[in-house]
């Protein structure tokens, strides 16, 4: 940085300028894209994909635990012989909102209103294949972390009451995952001696922006918009803030589309503006992030965009100004994946991870995203509870290809932990939590899978 | 599915001849005697197309038509008959399944 001195003597401050880290991008996004809309198929196609697509990964890991079980069909099941079933679950529960409910004129049902919650001690789990389901009892069968959707495959045997008595319960495990670039196998547990690539480089994740809010604060995100930009801290901070090669927000863009969707074509001109707000701030704060550094923008559950899964990129037109900044706008699905140097990258904007929590007796969330790769499926409640698009010859929703790291945005809290699979694979797991709630921008470190949170608390600030 | 809805429906077909083997079901359709194809006519080609229709094995057939259901077979190798998929080039053949209308 030079500053011209009063006697036109350059000074310098002894400094070089620092350059922004690089590192190549590969994006993934092409099973999430919906091409021709076909909304009146039913779901019992895609019911049948996931099971045909993830039945021979469950035969395998069921193969491997029980060699001595042979697997069988469940309408070719005899009763009191120990053997294999593959099959979805399904898991029957009274608490679940049914819209049939409308109709019962007995108020008392109303209870399960409200409720965030619907599991309850009575839930039983079925499981079904091509031909027939059958009901699965006994006491190791983990019905409270289950839901519905789940490709498994159980082992036990009938009884004369014509349920299965389940003895043990396995699934399709994680998939092959691609092979780490040079850093990240240098830093595996049991190598040589550890070699540090300087600086070190990371993706900055971070969701649940929630700009449009009248009433939140606006000064947590443009520390954050500062600090990425270098604006914020001294040359320490600059530096680590210079390693951020791309920054991705999975979703929550906008606090509520609620106005967006009010403000039809025939309001007026007052109302229109009030509702493109919040757009306008959102797109201000995108266009100085994305002159920066490249950035990822997924749209969330109240951003504007289609409801069900797989969700659309945000249109350009929304966002004009970020669209045309300088380093690159990547405007991507939801769910995203993507490779940056050879890691591969998946992520949501948290609504399969809610939904999970909803169902099921699991408050920790990288617990959820934890089942989510062993079951080899990101979104198992969909289309069930979870709005998904019908599909019929794929389910882009099962994860084929294992990732390095696999995040959740919307999230109440930050949470990470290190998921390792049974041929070796590592998987960093990531919950990065809503902006709005906890202010929180999480580094993850490319070379090393390390993740830390940075948070920028203004509360301190109110004296 | 079961045997006997395989039995009952091949009854039904007109002119089917017997030479074809009593397989489980969802072994799908695999004329024996190999009529050539242009030699059927529009009955025997739609009583055909609905034995691929009904075999569960290549999943429901209601709301996708019988080529997208077909190409999905062979996506997820259940190796469907190439005869289905050379009916179906037929102008004559019904795209749809027979439970759609």
């Amino acid at each position: 940085m030079e500053v011209e001195g009063p006697a036109s003597k350059s000074v310098t401050w002894g400094r070089e300028p620092l350059t922004r880290a690089t590192a190549s991008y590969t994006l993934h996004d092409d099973r999430f894209q919906l091409q021709q809309r076909v909304y009146d198929r039913q779901f019992a196609q895609l019911y049948f994909y996931r099971l045909l697509k993830l039945r021979p990964a469950v035969s395998a890991s069921a193969k491997r635990r029980w060699p001595s079980c042979t697997e069988v069909r469940v309408i070719d099941a005899v009763e009191d012989v120990d053997c294999v079933l593959v099959g979805t679950l399904y898991k029957e529960m009274k608490l679940k909102p049914s819209i049939l409910d409308e109709y019962v004129k007995d108020k008392t049902t109303q209870q399960h209103l409200g409720r965030t919650r619907f599991t309850s001690p009575d839930d039983k789990l079925v499981l079904e294949d091509e031909g027939a389901r059958i009901v699965l009892t006994g006491p190791v069968v983990p019905t409270a972390s289950l839901v519905t959707g789940v490709v498994a495959s159980v082992r036990g045997r009938i009884l004369p009451s014509g349920e299965f008595c389940v003895s043990e319960i396995c699934y399709a495990e994680l998939g092959a995952q691609p092979v780490a670039p040079p850093p990240l196998s240098l830093h595996s547990p049991g190598s040589g001696p550890q070699v540090t690539r300087a600086p070190a480089r990371y993706i900055a994740l971070t969701s649940g922006l929630g700009i449009g809010d009248a009433g939140a604060d606006p000064l947590p995100l443009q520390l954050m918009v500062d600090y990425l930009t270098g604006a914020l801290g001294g040359r320490e901070e600059q530096t680590l803030a210079s390693g951020v090669v791309r920054m991705v927000i999975a979703g929550g863009l906008l606090a509520s589309s609620a106005a967006l969707a009010r403000a039809g074509t025939y309001a007026d001109a007052r109302t229109r503006e009030g509702a493109l707000a919040g757009l306008r701030d959102a797109d201000a704060a995108l266009s100085q992030l994305a002159a920066a550094l490249p950035l990822d923008v997924m749209p969330g559950e109240a951003d504007p965009a289609n409801a069900s899964l797989p969700q659309q990129a945000l249109h350009r037109a929304l966002l004009p100004w970020a669209a045309a900044a300088g380093e690159g706008l990547v405007r991507a699905s939801n769910p995203h994946e993507f490779d940056v140097e050879g890691v591969r990258f998946l992520g949501l904007s948290g609504q399969n991870v809610d939904d999970v929590v909803r169902y099921a007796e699991l408050d920790d969330r990288t617990e959820v995203l934890e089942w989510m790769l062993r079951w080899r499926h990101m979104a198992p409640t969909s289309p069930d509870t979870l709005a998904a698009y019908p599909f019929h010859d794929r389910d882009p929703f099962v994860l084929d290809t294992c990732p390095h790291v696999f995040f959740a945005g919307n999230q109440p809290e930050f949470g990470t932990r290190m998921v390792t699979g049974e041929a070796g694979q590592r998987v960093r797991v990531v919950s990065v939590p809503a902006f709005s709630a906890s202010p929180c921008l999480v580094l993850v470190n490319l070379d090393t899978l390390a993740c830390h949170p940075i948070y920028f608390n203004a509360e301190s600030m109110d004296t | 599915m079961s045997s006997a809805v395989w039995s009952s429906f091949r009854q039904k077909r007109p002119g089917s001849e017997t030479a074809r083997p009593e397989s489980k079901a969802g072994s799908g359709t695999k004329p024996a005697a190999a009529p050539s194809i242009e030699s059927l006519d529009a009955e025997e080609v739609e009583a055909l197309l609905r034995q691929f229709d009904m075999t569960s094995k290549y999943g429901p057939s209601m709301g996708v038509t019988r080529l997208e259901r077909w190409e999905r077979a062979v996506d997820l190798k259940l190796n469907p008959p190439k005869e289905v998929k050379e009916l179906l080039d037929l102008p004559t053949s019904n795209p749809k399944s027979c439970f759609d209308w």
